[in-house]
């Protein structure tokens, strides 16, 4: 059964980053398919954004784009009646898009993926009962179709966060690396 | 530090014995508690060379509270109050994922 999700730019980014890193680009892409993905427009604009920088991300960003990716419009009161429930009018550099996946994301009852931290923090404090997940959990979850535990901690850590995040952060590297290994933990 | 390849790694056995029981009642192998050590300071020199002492330290937290030996509130003395909320966090999303995964 294919599962819906909304993803944000980050996570999109995130997924295309992998796809196009990792060495087996079509079993990638064949479990990637169990996944449909959703988002609002103002993702799409932003991936179009990416796509003009003449960089990796630029690259990623095109890859997306070429990608069956459902994109569907947030009423703008949508947004704004989010913004009033977390009050965070920018702040935290939490923007309308970020809100505009989670609005999508809820009025849907499907799960959310973001790869800002930040904001996955703060969505998920307000919204514990709905399910706020990171891109990068999903990305560790498709590369376990064909790699080992070591080879997606490996993979993850020397190929895909310097590649998709220039210049990480120690708190956000960190935050990977708690994710990543609790993910990877056997049960 | 440099660990060799099938060098024989020899603990005191007097903590061991001390240790063994707490672990136990943890439900905590000895060997998870020296992988999670190690793995963490190799990660610390491998990918967090900025500050490396700080990331072995919150690793190592972290990683307590994962296999269920620290809870939050002891994490608060040494993160703060925000880091640790992000920490723990992060590792409950992670939880719920391979939960979500499941279904």
């Amino acid at each position: 059964m294919v599962k819906e999700i909304v993803c944000d730019t980050s996570t999109i980014l995130t997924l295309f980053s992998a796809c196009h890193l990792s060495e087996n680009k079509n079993k990638y892409l064949e479990k990637l398919k169990e996944y449909k993905l959703i988002a609002p427009d103002s993702v799409h604009s932003e991936l179009e954004d990416f796509v003009r920088r003449d960089n990796d991300l630029g690259l990623f960003a095109r890859e997306s784009l070429s990608y069956k990716i459902t994109f569907q419009s947030v009423e703008l009161e949508d947004i704004e009646r989010y913004k009033k429930i977390l009050g965070v009018v920018g702040r935290r550099g939490i923007t309308d898009c970020d809100i505009a996946c989670l609005s999508l994301a809820i009025e849907r009852d499907i799960p959310l993926f973001i790869d800002d931290f930040k904001a996955q923090f703060h969505f998920s404090s307000f919204f514990d009962d709905h399910d706020i997940f990171f891109g990068i959990l999903l990305v560790c979850s498709i590369l376990a179709e064909f790699m080992s535990v070591s080879e997606i901690f490996s993979f993850v850590f020397d190929k895909l966060v310097p590649n998709r995040w220039e210049n990480i952060s120690l708190r956000n590297l960190l935050t990977i690396k708690h994710a990543v290994s609790e993910y990877l933990a056997q049960e | 530090m440099v660990i060799k390849m099938g060098e024989i790694i020899s603990v005191d056995g007097d903590v061991i014995s001390e240790l063994a029981p707490y672990l136990e009642g943890k439900k905590v192998s000895q060997s998870l508690l020296v992988n999670t050590i190690l793995k963490d300071i190799l990660f610390a020199e491998k990918y967090a060379k900025a500050n490396q002492t700080y990331a072995i330290v919150e690793q190592f937290l972290a990683d307590l509270y994962r296999i269920g030996i620290l809870e939050y509130k002891d994490l608060l003395p040494v993160l703060g109050f925000e880091r640790a909320l992000e920490v723990t966090n992060t590792i409950r999303t992670a939880k719920r994922f391979k939960t979500w995964l499941k279904r």
